[in-house]
């Protein structure tokens, strides 16, 4: 029952949504739209919550006694401040914590990515192919100069070389954009004439 | 005013509709058209058949329900594969969708072929992947991920889990992920860079550009791409999926894309034309 | 002090957690701080909930456009956020729910785009410069590429696809990658050293 249930469910929120382009704007798509809404800002509290904050006061703090947990949960709180003008300030600290520890991941984790991919790009011009690589780096990297100015003489004729690497790069992507989009259609198609129609089964 | 000028102004759903009518052909008539299986994919599958019986892999369900028809069959045929190599799946939602539509998919593969939870695979649950809870998968693995499993269990509680220390302990980790920034980018740099476990990614089409550098540099061991990706890799497999139906219909699709553009660019360039001349 | 404050937490947890992780020395002080970060983020889960509340509350009140939609939407989001918090997540009518609606319309929501995509390649993908043409060829042989159709008619398509996928396309995005890094990791010291400081203005 609730397989079926379930399904029907499913066919009537599609059915909604495709309404928008399909026919035009009205209550259906809008429905559905804040039951989507809804659903997900509440999965994403009641998530965060079970995964995070119960653990921390049930076991951290209730069993383990790590009292000092309770400081962070005061700065997370402190968030809530900027819907107070006066005492809005607050919410800077915990953000000073957060950009803190991401500024200290970042300085020590990323350089070797950074290295890596440099590393990696010193590639044998022994190849057409190679010789197109490298050049296609430089040349990119050239385009985004901005301190110098690329608007004349060689830097000039390497910047649009830059720019050709990244239209090809940006054509590229927009192919597989339309590939991705196209297949999140199919998905529902498959599921409206399979699941639900029994067709091509 | 001329055919060119009326086809420039056309209403947007009869594009809508052609295009529904265009990718539903396939669907219902399925042409059966061969796929070539590219490097990557090859490169993605070998990783996993390198795995031996008993091999623990850590797989990452870093997408949301946006991309289930490009990542769910990636992910079921992973599962499968393992599974029948008798290679031990330990799953964790890295985003706040990622847990339950993972499950979704690979629990009924479980059921389906004898594997038993806590046993030969086990779902870690959701929590939110950042650089701090990667150090602490190196540091302390079982307190990084307690609390969340989806059994509402102790991981020491477990079989699978019970002697798992630290992250490095994994045979390989395989992230499938779609959102931005990349977790596969995180572990890249957490993990696989400073302590040497092997990454494999899937991901989607949109993001897969974004990836592609990693893979070329020799930081990914392998890469499934898409919707193509996901079908290469049933081709690979021998693991039949909804991947491989579904490209005929993507196929078509893009075929339409192509004939619009084309008929797009040449409307307009008459209408100009016909314009010019009045 | 409404400055300062922030500004010498973000100081010195950037150096305690740089210090720790980079030279090895004393991981459970940066462990501490993880997890004090992560703690004071999870707090913050319902910050949206309380924005969408108000902002729905006050159309409520006015009888606004849709003001009986508001009402469904919180009636729908307060009802699964407690259903959720008394049951737990792994609950069975709490999954039932997520998968019937949450994961369907998640993805139909997507394919929508689908539909832009397809209306946009007709009516705004046009060859007007030589940056459009550039673009454009690239793009079409990598439609026809990725499709089995194009390869099966083009066999050369899906050559040219994986060499515009693997060359080119590679260098453009590893070149935008290092400046991204480069930048990362400018911003990370201007943020420890105090010239950005981009919380400076939260909360007035």
């Amino acid at each position: 029952m609730n397989a079926t249930v379930s399904m029907w469910l499913e066919l009537f929120f599609t059915i909604c949504i495709f309404s928008l382009l399909l026919y035009k704007d009205n209550k259906l798509f809008r429905f559905a739209e804040i039951v989507l809404v809804g659903i997900t800002a509440a999965n994403g509290i009641v998530m965060t919550f079970d995964n995070y904050i119960k653990p921390t006061i049930v076991t951290d703090i209730g069993v383990d006694h790590k009292f000092w947990y309770i400081i962070p949960i005061i700065m997370g709180l402190f968030m809530y401040t900027r819907f107070f003008g006066q005492i809005g300030w607050l919410s800077r600290i915990p953000m000073g914590l957060w950009l803190g520890v991401g500024a200290g991941y970042i300085l020590a984790r990323q350089p070797a990515v950074f290295f890596s991919q440099i590393r990696a790009s010193f590639l044998s011009l022994n190849t057409v192919n190679n010789v197109i690589f490298v050049v296609g780096i430089l040349s990119v990297i050239v385009y985004f100069f901005f301190t110098v100015d690329t608007g004349k003489g060689p830097l000039k004729v390497v910047s649009e070389v830059g720019k050709v690497f990244l239209l090809v790069t940006f054509g590229a992507a927009f192919a597989n954009t339309v590939a991705s989009r196209v297949s999140v259609l199919l998905g529902r198609m498959q599921f409206i004439l399979q699941d639900v129609f029994k067709l091509g089964v | 005013m001329s055919v060119w000028e009326k086809l420039q102004n056309l209403d947007p759903r009869w594009f809508y509709y052609i295009l529904l009518i265009v990718i539903s052909i396939p669907i219902v008539k399925p042409w059966g058209l061969p796929i070539k299986i590219g490097s990557q994919s090859e490169a993605f599958h070998e990783a996993i058949e390198a795995l031996n019986p008993n091999d623990v892999i850590f797989v990452v369900a870093g997408y949301r329900t946006d991309s289930i028809v490009e990542m769910d069959p990636q992910l079921a045929v992973l599962f499968r594969r393992a599974l029948e190599k008798d290679v031990k799946v330990v799953v964790w939602g890295a985003v706040d969708e990622g847990a339950m539509v993972a499950q979704r998919v690979i629990e009924p593969i479980a059921e389906e072929m004898g594997a038993v939870y806590g046993v030969h695979w086990i779902n870690l649950g959701y929590k939110p992947i950042s650089d701090a809870l990667l150090q602490k998968m190196i540091d302390d693995f079982p307190q990084a991920m307690a609390y969340t499993e989806m059994g509402g269990g102790r991981l020491d509680s477990y079989e699978i889990t019970r002697d798992i220390r630290t992250v490095t302990q994994f045979d390989l980790i395989v992230c499938l992920t779609n959102v931005t920034p990349s977790p596969a980018q995180s572990i890249l740099k957490m993990i696989t860079i400073p302590k040497s476990v092997p990454l494999a990614v899937g991901t989607t089409a949109m993001c897969l550009p974004e990836e592609m550098p990693y893979y070329s540099s020799g930081h990914y061991i392998g890469l499934l791409g898409g919707l193509r990706g996901a079908a290469e890799y049933e081709l690979l497999t021998g693991i039949a999926g909804s991947a491989i139906a579904a490209m005929d219909a993507q196929s078509a699709a893009h075929f339409l894309v192509i004939i619009l553009i084309i008929l797009g660019n040449l409307g307009y360039f008459f209408s100009k034309k016909e314009a010019k001349s009045r | 002090m409404k400055n300062t404050l922030p500004y010498i937490i973000t100081v010195v947890t950037a150096v305690i957690v740089l210090i720790c992780t980079f030279f090895g020395v004393a991981p459970e002080l940066a462990q501490e701080l993880d997890q004090w970060s992560v703690v004071s983020g999870a707090v913050v889960c319902a910050f949206g909930l309380v924005n969408l509340t108000s902002v729905h509350m006050k159309t409520i009140k006015r009888k606004g456009e849709d003001w009986d939609l508001s009402i469904v939407l919180l009636v729908i989001t307060y009802g699964y956020l407690i259903l959720g918090l008394v049951k737990g997540p792994t609950n069975e009518i709490y999954s039932w729910i997520f998968n019937a609606t949450a994961v369907p319309l998640g993805a139909t929501f997507y394919a929508l785009l689908a539909f832009y995509i397809v209306s946009a390649a007709y009516r705004a993908f046009r060859a007007k410069s030589r940056d459009a043409v550039i673009l454009l060829i690239p793009a079409m042989i990598v439609l026809f590429g990725r499709a089995p159709l194009g390869e099966y008619l083009f066999p050369f398509f899906g050559e040219w696809t994986g060499w515009i996928m693997d060359i080119p396309a590679v260098a453009a995005m590893r070149a935008v990658l290092l400046g991204a890094t480069l930048g990362a990791l400018i911003s990370a010291i201007r943020v420890l050293l105090g010239f950005d400081r981009p919380y400076a203005t939260g909360g007035e």
